[in-house]
């Protein structure tokens, strides 16, 4: 992940064609994600069958009867794995970015609003976490506190912080410098009031992109993790160990279990990465 | 440039210390992180103690550390027996030459459909858009299955895994893994190299030029390339640098033997000397990456003075 | 813009699936496949000299080559290449003369002849203080070796000349010689080990033996190189390859790419998800041999659920073995009749077949395990299984087992570690912390079942990780030990063994058979276990 990534949306310009050609990509990205948190929060009450429930010699055997997917490895029900597995795949990534953006809003509008020697150190400290990419982060949580969903999420959150916090911090610069807020101040206002009751609401067009952006890199940073073994443990069906999981059939001649849980990720931050943008593009312009 | 150089230093610490101090935030005394909680016979916890200084004062144990660390010394495996640093030296070419390779492609074709979709309008450019949109969403794990499925096990025209013996060899064995590194990767330099070459082919003085009968290619590499190098310089740099965490997934997936895929392995060992040994070293090449593009940066744009912020 | 990305999302939906196929369904019960009775010995004798170095594969990197701490299957095969053994077991399992050959001055006085033309690669003789020296170590607790216990009736050993070793015992043990024929009898250079101190067997100290193989390079996360030793004692075994490259695999898929592109030239691996596409590759030759080694479940924790024989009892008429039999080791291994391995009757078969047959075929009855658990009162109980989700038969293992668990109505958590620190659970006590067993392909060190039932059925056995302890079977096993014939020995054994099954201390899952792929290039070791114990592998050779 770089620090140009959350302000790429601002580098790409659609050409102006008809709203209504754009609403309906909108509309479907958001049934997807309604969809993937629905899924996350009941899915292994909607599985048609139990996603622990193995039986070996079906191991690898393809989409019959009422197995619309057909099994993994161990003889488990392939498509019961994958709705079980929204959960820790999708309520990972939100637990991040609430994380990140909460505390990284509010440290960046803390030092755009007090300024001088607290903004200093603020901007080094952030400078100084941008050394940490996520991954690497998680490694090392990991090799600390031992794998966990827990220890993985943690890392990320302090790892993504400091992008939020140099957009938010730029952002409520602007802020600070509008003609509303010297009124507000001298009206009698508390710095902390402005900022919560005015500063944030103003900014927060951009909050909601930055945060939708950053829910798809936390989702594959996750996923990754949980990949190589470091994040969500195995048998537990999330997305990312079964990509992992399906590896020993991949190389067999059935990748249908990585294939379907790595679709599944691709489908989810499609969604976001679109909504994301058009997100952003309205952030811009509400902003000017 | 100089104030460049002292955040590099400063940064380099900081990391290093966070690093170190993470084998004292581990539950645990240090000696049990040390030996990943398995039971040392009483001479191999004094080497241990002795090693690692555990009875002077925390500063004096971390100057040790980084003393050590510059002249090479990381430390002893706990698994192997073996010096963290012969352990690192013998999987960082393969770290390297995989990240160099996954470079030249994002460069190769980040740039190229970026130049593509920007120069050339219409279909071709609706098919480079459509491309960056998948790649964007494409994470390195999912495309590594994707490679291997189709083209090492259906089609056979690569290996699958391993890493090789002898420079074509390797080559071979690389391919897949580089380009399911630079997949996720390519998209955005290309769509920032779209997006800041499609700006300067629009700006005023590029039309007078174009106006004035100066042949296209002349404009394109006299104006337009010129101005748009900049950001994507910059963009290119940085997603170079972030190879570095994304290796560990593919080197994994491929079962390479490099430091990503040692990093891993070594964290769920509980080998915490080599975890430390590998951080710091693959830290410092990112924080050093994001230097030089930081520098770069401010070479290239005469409106950016070396010494102001980034920002 | 996002039209055409929905198109071309919908497009890779479809090649996805696709390419995601996966087999046709087969019936819901698990047939067992027709045991092949085509268990192979000895490989075809090569025609000659293979020109280049050797690749050989093993399940992970080797940690030590000091043969008082090798116990499991890569440091094995790495010190059996290089070193040799005070006697000798065959590819049939055998024990013969080795560097030395055994005579008996009377039941407890044993004299072993060490073979004047038997040298180390440095030249100088093995010699009796040799000898000495090396098995004295094993029992040194300083060293903390793990083969000390097969020692506990030895009264002295002693060079009584240069090239003669005798050995006092307590009392008469017949399992002795058959240890010696194995890795308790490595014999390395006194000398060398004194030289080497604390870094004798490990990258930097390396080893001194003087087997037909040399040690000629370690790299960890390279290879381990051992090249041919001419001038090697026993002339029938000097090798015919040059170099052989000791590497380590980290995944069934990486060992079947490297098998499959040459990459490894040979393996035995324990068992390997891609057995029959390995068997249907035109490069490679596949043989089945018999083999020493069980596949079982050790129970480590007495206090908990499982310390109840009908829990343990009940757990063996749940699990599915014949599933996990077919998915794991793709019908090279039979139902276990007995935790032994019928490749371990090296001595009166007929006594052993005799047990084998009278015994039942282990399947599965559910309804009567049920019935087991309410008496225990164990319902709703908790048990933790040690496990390590990157070794792909244990995995499975453990999850078979977490299946049949969860159908009597225990809960069963999984407690993961990695493969490299899963030899932990068998030599750290801190590792068996909070789990209440393990998994093992575990085998004896020579051809008799009481090398393995003597590890875990009797107080103070190396693998005997819950103290376990019945009188009878500790009774019946030191009567064997103490006794010469081998017919009555058999008999002794297998009333032991007919309790070991009634009371299940480890639970037995499948009894493999031994693994061998090689590339049609070469041909020559056997296809049995003792490429385990002995130089074997010095019978590679081209195939041509």
């Amino acid at each position: 992940m770089s620090t140009v990534a959350p302000t790429a949306g601002r580098l790409v310009r659609f050409s102006s064609r008809g709203l209504h050609r754009r609403n309906w990509v909108v509309v479907v990205c958001i049934t997807v994600l309604v969809l993937a948190v629905v899924v996350a929060l009941v899915g292994s009450m909607i599985a048609p069958y139990d996603p622990n429930l193995l039986n070996l010699s079906n191991a690898y055997v393809g989409p019959t009867g009422g197995h619309l997917l057909g099994f993994d490895p161990a003889g488990r029900d392939l498509l019961s794995r994958l709705l079980a597995g929204a959960r820790t795949t999708i309520l990972g990534p939100v637990a991040v970015v609430a994380i990140s953006v909460g505390v990284g809003t509010g440290v960046a509008v803390a030092a755009a609003w007090l300024g001088g020697w607290f903004d200093s150190g603020i901007s080094a400290v952030v400078d100084v976490l941008f050394a940490f990419p996520g991954i690497l982060l998680a490694v090392l949580a990991a090799a600390v506190f031992g794998p966990s969903l827990k220890s993985a999420v943690i890392a990320l959150s302090i790892a993504y912080t400091p992008y939020v916090a140099r957009i938010l911090r730029g952002a409520a610069l602007r802020e600070r410098a509008q003609q509303y807020v010297a009124a507000l101040e001298v009206q009698g206002l508390t710095g902390f009031a402005i900022c919560l009751r005015h500063l944030v609401p103003n900014v927060f067009p951009l909050i909601v992109a930055q945060a939708t952006i950053l829910f798809g890199y936390a989702m594959v940073d996750l996923a990754a993790i949980s990949f190589l073994g470091l994040g969500v443990q195995t048998p537990q069906p999330d997305w990312g160990v079964m990509v992992s999981e399906g590896e020993t059939g991949v190389l067999q001649g059935y990748p249908a279990e990585s294939l379907a849980a790595g679709l599944a990720i691709m489908v989810v931050v499609i969604a976001v990465n679109l909504l994301g943008e058009r997100l952003v593009d309205n952030a811009q312009r509400s902003s000017h | 440039m100089a104030r460049r150089l002292v955040m590099l230093v400063v940064t380099l610490l900081v990391s290093s210390f966070v690093i170190f101090s993470a084998l004292y935030v581990a539950p645990g005394n240090p000696i049990a992180v040390l030996s990943g909680g398995r039971a040392l016979p009483p001479s191999s916890i004094a080497v241990l103690e002795k090693r690692y200084h555990l009875n002077d004062p925390f500063l004096v144990r971390y100057v040790d550390w980084v003393k050590g660390a510059v002249h090479g010394d990381f430390g002893v495996s706990i698994t192997l027996h073996e010096d963290v640093s012969s352990l690192i030296s013998a999987r960082i070419g393969t770290t390297l030459e995989l990240v160099a390779f996954a470079s030249i492609l994002i460069l190769l074709f980040g740039i190229g459909l970026g130049l593509l979709g920007a120069l050339r309008p219409g279909p071709l450019d609706t098919g480079v858009i459509v491309i960056t949109a998948i790649s964007a969403a494409l994470p390195a794990f999912v495309a590594a299955v994707v490679l291997q499925t189709v083209f090492a096990v259906n089609l056979g025209w690569f290996p699958a895994t391993g890493n090789g013996t002898g420079f074509a060899d390797q080559v071979r064995h690389l391919t897949l893994p580089a380009f399911a590194l630079a997949v996720g990767s390519l998209a955005l330099v290309a769509r920032v190299t779209r997006a800041s070459v499609r700006e300067e082919a629009g700006k005023e003085h590029v039309q007078t030029a174009i106006s004035r009968g100066i042949p296209y290619g002349m404009v394109v590499r006299r104006h337009v390339l010129r101005n748009a190098a900049i950001p994507i310089t910059t963009v290119a740099g940085i997603t170079i640098a972030s190879l570095i965490a994304i290796d560990t997934v593919v080197e994994t997936a491929f079962s390479l033997n490099g430091l990503g895929s040692y990093l891993v392995a070594s964290a769920s060992n509980k080998d915490f000397a080599v975890v430390q040994g590998i951080s710091l070293v693959l830290v410092t090449i990112f924080v050093v990456i994001n230097t030089i593009v930081d520098i770069l940066y401010a070479v290239l744009d005469p409106r950016v003075k070396l010494g102001s912020r980034a920002q | 813009m996002s039209r055409g990305a929905a198109r071309a999302v919908i497009a890779l939906v479809v090649v996805m699936a696709a390419a995601g196929c996966g087999k046709s369904a087969s019936s819901s019960s698990s047939p067992a496949p027709p045991k092949s009775s085509s268990l192979t010995v000895m490989t075809p004798a090569p025609a000659g000299t293979y020109s280049s170095p050797v690749t050989w594969g093993l399940y992970r990197e080797v940690s030590s080559l000091d043969p008082i701490f090798a116990f499991d299957y890569p440091e094995n095969t790495a010190i059996a290449s290089m070193c040799d053994t005070l006697l000798r077991q065959s590819p049939e399992g055998v024990v013969g003369p080795g560097l030395s050959t055994l005579t008996y001055t009377n039941p407890t006085t044993l004299v072993f002849k060490i073979n004047p033309a038997a040298k180390f690669w440095d030249g100088s003789p093995v010699t009796a203080d040799d000898v000495v020296y090396s098995l004295d170590r094993q029992t040194d607790p300083k060293l903390g070796g793990f083969y000390g216990a097969v020692f506990n009736r030895t009264k002295s050993i002693v060079a009584t000349d240069p090239s003669t070793v005798t050995i006092t015992l307590k009392q008469a043990d017949y399992w002795l010689p058959g240890e010696l024929a194995s890795t308790p009898g490595f014999i390395v250079e006194k000398k060398y080990v004194e030289a080497k101190g604390k870094s004798f067997g490990t990258v930097t100290g390396g080893t001194m033996c003087s087997g037909p193989f040399e040690l000629k390079t370690w790299k960890t996360g390279d290879v381990l190189a051992v090249k041919a030793n001419p001038n090697y004692w026993d002339a029938s075994l000097r090798p015919k390859v040059p170099e052989i490259d000791f590497k380590a695999e980290s995944s069934d898929s990486a060992a079947t790419a490297a098998l499959k592109t040459g990459e490894l030239t040979g393996d035995y691996p324990l068992n390997i998800s891609t057995l029959d596409e390995l068997k249907a590759d035109p490069n490679l030759h596949v043989y089945l041999g018999s083999s020493m080694s069980s596949d079982a479940f050790i129970v480590s924790n007495a206090k908990g659920p499982l310390g109840d024989v009908r829990v343990r009892q009940a757990f063996s008429l749940a699990v599915d073995r014949q599933g996990f039999i077919n998915a794991v080791y793709k019908g090279a291994a039979q139902l276990p009749r007995t935790l032994a391995n019928p490749g371990t009757w090296g001595y009166a078969k007929d006594v052993f077949q005799k047990a084998w047959d009278a015994l039942p075929e282990p399947t599965p009855n559910i309804a009567e395990a049920k019935k087991l658990i309410d008496q225990a009162g164990v319902k709703g109980k908790t048990i933790t299984l040690g496990m390590s989700s990157q070794l792909n038969n244990i995995n499975t293992e453990a999850l078979a087992f977490q299946a049949a668990g969860q159908e009597l109505g225990l809960t069963v958590k999984l407690h993961s570690v990695s493969a490299q620190n899963y030899i932990n659970f068998f030599i750290d006590p801190n590792a068996r912390k909070g789990i209440d067993g393990f998994f093992t392909v575990n085998y004896p060190d020579y051809a008799d079942p009481a090398g393995l039932y003597a590890t875990l059925a009797v107080p103070g056995g190396s693998q005997n990780y819950d103290n376990f302890s019945d009188p009878q079977i500790t009774s019946y096993m030191e009567q064997a030990r103490t006794t010469a014939d081998p017919t009555q020995r058999a008999e002794l054994m297998v009333k032991a063994q007919d309790l070991i099954m009634k009371e299940l201390p480890w639970i037995p899952v499948a009894d493999p058979d031994t693994i061998l792929i090689m590339n049609k290039k070469v041909t020559g070791p056997p296809a049995t276990f003792q490429y385990m114990f002995g130089p074997w592998l010095a019978k590679l050779g081209a195939a041509k």
